[in-house]
């Protein structure tokens, strides 16, 4: 029964509601306060405040018990997250374990999750590339989906406004297919990275090897001294959470500038049930919150909901959303509510072995890697399947330590390392289609332990990911050879999707009702004071990892709700 | 980074530290399985093994002033299957005092020669047979595998242990910089965590 006592209705009623603190919960709540609306921010998870949430992040890895391995015990009892390689002693208290909030893999899927104040905004790659016009048109001219109902032009200032405020570092490539941005000074390369980009660009004009943009303070210090974040110290403990604020969080960046605003309001473990409809009014009034340790259900409301509860709780909070209205999930007219999901290929791998340039090493750790934009399919349809991939590159100086033998000759080798050859290895970011046989529902009997229906995923490759992959090792395995590498290995790891944690769509954006939920502002086409800004929103992949264009879209869509507002249309 | 910039950089980063909590992370409620149940006999040979593999010297420490043994017996008990841990413990059992001799000793009466004669014959038996240890091919597997696993497990607790990291190879918490093209100097050390 809802709380009507504990506090007034006055007292939980707010200008504006965002479910969930993360990647675009935070960007939500940091633009609705700065433009002076009171705000709510539920989170599920427990409360993680920016540094000292941090437990392990001070560790030196000889003070991590099991040298950051984890317990047998905890492997066995999490298959699921342990297949995660972020799953780690150091970090394990960040993700949700198998058993807290189950749901149902109709087909395999990996779904990898953080409950916790800034959600998996403390455990995210950091990786930041733009989108360009390629991406954007995608869909249009390869029919699938549904055309994306913006363009480069309309989210170019927003992606500006997100890269100066989380800070990124990155090197001006001048390429069409991956847009500059407001860049940090940029990470290096590793010498036989710079080798292989030259090696690249004499051999294909339209393939290119540059710097991975990444969410890390390397400059403009004074600006960042404003939100309390110092510049990154490659120390490549990142997804411990970083006392510095050295990489872009909710925790180190948009949340705590949100609370100095003095407009917003936190709840944590805050369950999002559903989204109430008010009949007469047609729209949304609010939410009701079961708070996951004690079941207490309480009602909020406001003018204007935001949904960031992360691509597939989104998608859940909006099929759980029922009323005479939407039968069927909220603002689901289209029926296509939790269909056209989709995901990023990480299957392939590919390593080899440079033997040049033995005169150099590395010093130090670096949170990037190198990055090599789309280059199939870009202008015009080139091969067998539909779109492409990106891919990471790295290349990083061997030590090879002879752990032959025991007892002294044992110990001096062990003393005594050598340099070996430059590894270098890569591995795709593959763009797949959403398509309506992959889709999500809700289970019609199983609930958890908040009496919500447990999620049912149904996601697989497809033959396009298929031929897509094999064209990546036959691409790779050319650029690898032309380089001179050797000992090359492409490896399928075969796993299932979620594991690249970019799940997206089922709420997607378009320009009809009929196709789509969301319209250009991220606005639902049939409730307007509801908008879905995560990444549920998204029409299609392309092959960026996509955070930054979350958070771009969130801030555009707080920009136009606030217009709105002010206009008295919602 | 010029210096005022860099005052600033380290104001931010002490008040990180300063605000960070200290505690060690075998405080945060790890679980461990608890089911290596060995004897006294059994954890003092283990502790022999390790010293065996990684000596002591008058330059460097070894496994002996390291304790790796503690680490070694954590680890196979925290973090190896059951299966695993049973295997260790018969590949172990067939070290503790039988009457059998090797070499016309009792493992028991072996001095550290005869220890690094004996585990170097294990460790290449898989290519070599089983006659040369007088065991069948199953009991020598678990040998193996015990020996291999300490073996594995000191190496580990060798290099990652706070001597290492700090006085023979050092780990830097906050490198404050990355750089990709560092012309190697002759004679110069490799530092695995360079």
């Amino acid at each position: 029964m809802a709380n009507l006592i504990g506090k007034t209705k006055e007292k939980r009623t707010f200008d504006a509601i965002v479910i969930g603190s993360g990647m675009t919960g935070g960007w939500a709540a940091k633009e609705l306060t700065g433009h002076g609306l009171k705000t709510l921010v539920l989170e599920r998870g427990r409360e993680v405040k920016h540094i000292e949430g941090y437990p392990t992040a001070n560790l030196y890895p000889y003070e991590l018990e099991h040298r950051n391995q984890l317990p047998e015990k905890i492997r066995a009892e999490n298959p699921i997250i342990s297949k995660c390689h972020a799953f780690t002693e150091d970090k394990q208290h960040l993700f949700v374990k198998d058993a807290e909030h189950p749901y149902i893999q109709d087909k395999p899927f990996d779904w990898i999750r953080g409950y916790q104040t800034g959600g998996r905004s403390l455990m995210w790659g950091r990786m930041v590339q733009r989108w360009s016009d390629y991406d954007f048109e995608g869909p249009a001219r390869d029919s699938f989906a549904v055309d994306w109902p913006i363009r480069y032009k309309d989210i170019a200032p927003w992606y500006s406004h997100v890269e100066r405020f989380i800070g990124v570092s990155g090197n001006k490539d001048g390429l069409d297919t991956l847009p500059d941005g407001e860049f940090l000074p940029p990470m290096e390369l590793t010498a036989a990275e710079e080798y292989f980009k030259r090696n690249v660009a004499q051999h294909y004009k339209d393939r290119h090897v540059v710097i991975g943009r990444c969410a890390h303070i390397t400059g403009n210090y004074e600006y960042y001294m404003q939100q309390s974040r110092g510049g990154c110290q490659h120390r490549d403990q990142c997804r411990r959470g970083c006392p510095l604020g050295g990489y872009f969080s909710s925790n180190a960046s948009t949340l705590p500038w949100a609370m100095k605003t003095g407009n917003l309001q936190m709840e944590h473990f805050a369950v999002v049930e559903a989204i109430l409809f008010d009949e007469k009014n047609q729209k949304a009034s609010g939410v009701r919150v079961i708070n996951s340790q004690t079941k207490e259900v309480t009602e909020y409301y406001a003018r204007l909901i935001f949904v960031n509860a992360g691509s597939f709780n989104t998608n859940l909070t909006l099929l759980n959303s029922r009323s005479s209205r939407f039968p069927d999930g909220f603002g689901n007219d289209s029926g296509n509510l939790g269909k056209f999901i989709a995901f990023h290929n990480y299957r392939g791998r590919i390593n080899g072995v440079y033997e040049g340039l033995n005169e150099f090493r590395t010093e130090g750790r670096r949170p990037t890697s190198g990055y090599v934009p789309r280059f199939r399919n870009v202008t015009k349809q080139e091969t067998g399947f539909l779109r492409g991939y990106a891919a990471t590159f790295s290349a990083r100086r061997q030590i090879i330590t002879n752990r032959d033998g025991i007892g002294t000759a044992l110990k001096n080798n062990l003393l005594n390392p050598a340099y070996g050859s430059w590894s270098v290895g890569s591995s795709i970011m593959g763009e797949t289609l959403p398509k309506e046989t992959n889709f999500l529902q809700l289970d019609p009997v199983k609930k958890d332990e908040w009496g919500i229906p447990l999620l049912k995923v149904a996601m697989t490759y497809d033959d396009n990911d298929e031929a897509m992959l094999k064209d990546y090792f036959e691409a790779f395995g050319e650029m690898f050879e032309k380089a001179g590498f050797t000992n090359i290995k492409a490896t399928d790891s075969h796993q299932p999707p979620g594991i690249d944690i970019h799940e997206m769509g089922g709420v997607r954006m378009g320009h009809d009702p009929k196709t789509s939920l969301l319209n250009k502002w991220n606005q639902m086409h049939a409730c307007k004071n509801v908008f879905v800004t995560d990444g549920a929103c998204m029409t299609s992949t392309s092959t960026q990892n996509p955070s930054l264009t979350y958070m771009a879209l969130t801030a555009r869509a707080v920009d136009h709700a606030v217009k709105e507002l002010k206009k008295r249309n919602l | 980074m010029d210096r005022r910039e860099l005052l600033k950089q380290l104001l931010v980063l002490t008040s990180g530290m300063i605000g960070a909590p200290s505690i060690s992370f075998s405080g945060t409620g790890l679980v461990t399985t608890g089911k290596l149940a060995l004897s006294e006999d059994a954890k003092r040979l283990v502790y022999k093994l390790c010293g065996i593999i990684i000596p002591s010297d008058g330059n460097v420490k070894g496994a002996d002033d390291l304790l790796i043994g503690d680490f070694v017996l954590l680890m196979v008990n925290d973090c190896r299957t059951p299966e695993d841990q049973e295997r260790f413990g018969r590949g172990l059992q067939t070290l503790l005092p039988t009457g059998r001799s090797f070499k016309s000793k009792d493992p028991s009466e072996f001095d550290n020669q005869d220890w690094n004669t004996y585990l170097t014959a294990v460790l290449t038996a898989k290519d070599q047979g089983t006659a040369k240890l007088g065991i069948d091919a199953q009991r020598l597997d678990d040998l193996y595998y015990f020996v291999n696993t300490v073996k594995q497990l000191t190496i580990q607790g060798f290099t990652t242990c706070k001597y290492f990291m700090t006085e023979i190879m050092p780990y830097e918490m906050f490198p404050g910089g990355f750089k990709g093209k560092v012309k190697i100097q002759p004679g110069e050390k490799v530092n695995i965590y360079g």
